[in-house]
């Protein structure tokens, strides 16, 4: 009986560490990409990094049920998830009011100047590009990193986000739109000065 | 063709998420509307400024090691009851090496009847080492935007010369050059980036026609496409869009 469960022991173990294995393989790949979507969801590193391990902890357990179809999508989606439930729990959806207000001032501005050929497009300093992505509303923020910077279709954001297509491209363009006034109040507050 | 229709359209074509006829519709009504040729070049110039200046944050090293030890520890104690359970298993039914020694039949024939072939077994192979080549920090072994800098670098470790060109104008920019190992051979390793996304291409010379001639395959997330010319293997890998990356094969060929 021992021999018995040394054998099974070691096909255990063996098993083990080749799940670990092809968990690795598959998610590691993906870290920068999962990092990157619960930094931008969570605006704040420590809880991107307390998102990623718990969603990397949810993933190797649901991992048997892992098809092996899109990794990246996968894990996206997961993390995805897990940062809405943290921002939850630390209460931060109260702090979306704050961005709604901005919101409104940017819809205001818009009405202002409808014409596009006003914009003025100065040379943008990467940091005023990234704050004004921070202050968008989550939802409109998701896809934009989604689509922009994981170049994801909208079918597959779709699925993450679990959300229509069409909400999709809806979404897109509201974060555009509110990312243009935004700068272009930049622009004008700039060439005003 | 209303312009309300095409504010609801550009989006889509900013995207490339049209269907032809619409992709005709926008085309046509931004030739002849100001208003919506503005807008359209007014979002296209947002859209690279979102692209190009937006940060992709990156993980930390002790990230990474902080999530090995997470999973670990989850082996760790998962094994715990799991062994208490088995011995009273044991217990109860003598027959468990019986069942244990079919269990291992089962496994071996499936691993036989799952045996790859070479191009499957190659495939797995060239993601794996594009895999590797970013996590490690040994992405290249030469590192340079100069294809004059980078062929030469192969010259003497490598019997065959492989060709370097430069697609910096199609916005594929040459990152470097690396020596690998695949097929039990010495490769040459070409490092291209387009926007966030590493492309590594594998060159060495083809001489046992054991390979078809052309195909493509989606590994773990990772785009393969694979061609022959000038007497040469190339084997492109990337997280790239099946899209870009077929545009990029027809660059190198």
């Amino acid at each position: 009986m021992g021999s018995i469960n040394r054998k099974a022991q070691m096909a255990d173990s063996l098993i083990n560490q080749d799940k670990i294995k092809r968990f690795n393989q598959i998610a590691l790949p993906h870290l920068n990409a999962v990092f990157n979507l619960a930094k931008w969801l969570t605006r704040n590193t420590q809880d991107a990094e307390d998102v990623v391990q718990e969603s990397f902890v949810k993933a190797f357990y649901y991992f048997d049920s892992f098809k092996g179809e899109d990794g990246r999508a996968w894990l996206l989606a997961i993390v995805r998830n897990t940062s809405y439930t943290h921002l939850q729990m630390k209460c931060d959806f109260q702090m979306e009011p704050f961005d709604e207000k901005i919101h409104l001032q940017f819809a205001n501005s818009s009405q202002l100047s409808p014409n596009p050929e006003e914009l003025v497009f100065r040379e943008i300093d990467c940091r005023l590009i990234d704050a004004a992505i921070e202050t968008l509303p989550i939802e409109f923020r998701e896809v934009l990193i989604l689509r922009e910077l994981e170049d994801l279709s909208y079918k597959e954001i779709a699925e993450i986000v679990g959300v229509p297509t069409g909400t999709v491209m809806s979404r897109l363009s509201r974060a555009r739109g509110l990312l243009r006034n935004h700068l272009r109040s930049y622009s004008n507050s700039e060439s005003t000065q | 063709m209303k312009c309300e229709m095409i504010s609801k359209l550009i989006q889509g074509y900013l995207d490339d998420e049209l269907d032809i006829p619409s992709i005709i519709n926008v085309e046509s009504h931004v030739e002849t509307c100001e208003h919506c040729r503005k807008e359209l070049q007014d979002l296209t110039r947002l859209r690279a400024e979102i692209r190009n200046k937006m940060s992709y944050h990156k993980a930390s090293d002790s990230l990474q090691i902080r999530l090995q030890q997470a999973i670990g520890n989850i082996e760790n104690k998962k094994k715990k009851p799991h062994w208490i359970q088995t011995i009273f298993t044991i217990k109860r039914t003598p027959s468990l090496a019986i069942t244990i020694g079919l269990l291992f039949l089962a496994i071996n024939l499936s691993l036989l009847l799952s045996l790859p072939s070479k191009q499957d077994s190659l495939s797995d192979e060239v993601v794996s080492s594009h895999i590797r080549s970013l996590l490690t920090d040994h992405l290249t072994d030469i590192d340079s935007s100069d294809r004059h800098t980078v062929k030469p670098w192969f010259n003497g470790k490598l019997n065959f010369a492989p060709q370097v060109i430069d697609l910096t104008s199609q916005g594929y920019l040459l990152v470097g050059g690396r020596l690998d190992y695949l097929d039990s051979r010495a490769v040459t390793a070409l490092i291209y980036r387009r926007r966030q996304h590493l492309i590594n291409v594998f060159i060495w010379p083809e001489n046992t026609h054991e390979f078809q001639a052309e195909f493509n395959r989606t590994l773990n997330g990772y785009n393969l496409t694979t061609f022959i010319s000038k007497g040469m293997n190339y084997w492109i890998v990337s997280d790239l869009n099946t899209k870009e990356l077929m545009e990029f094969k027809r660059l190198l060929q």
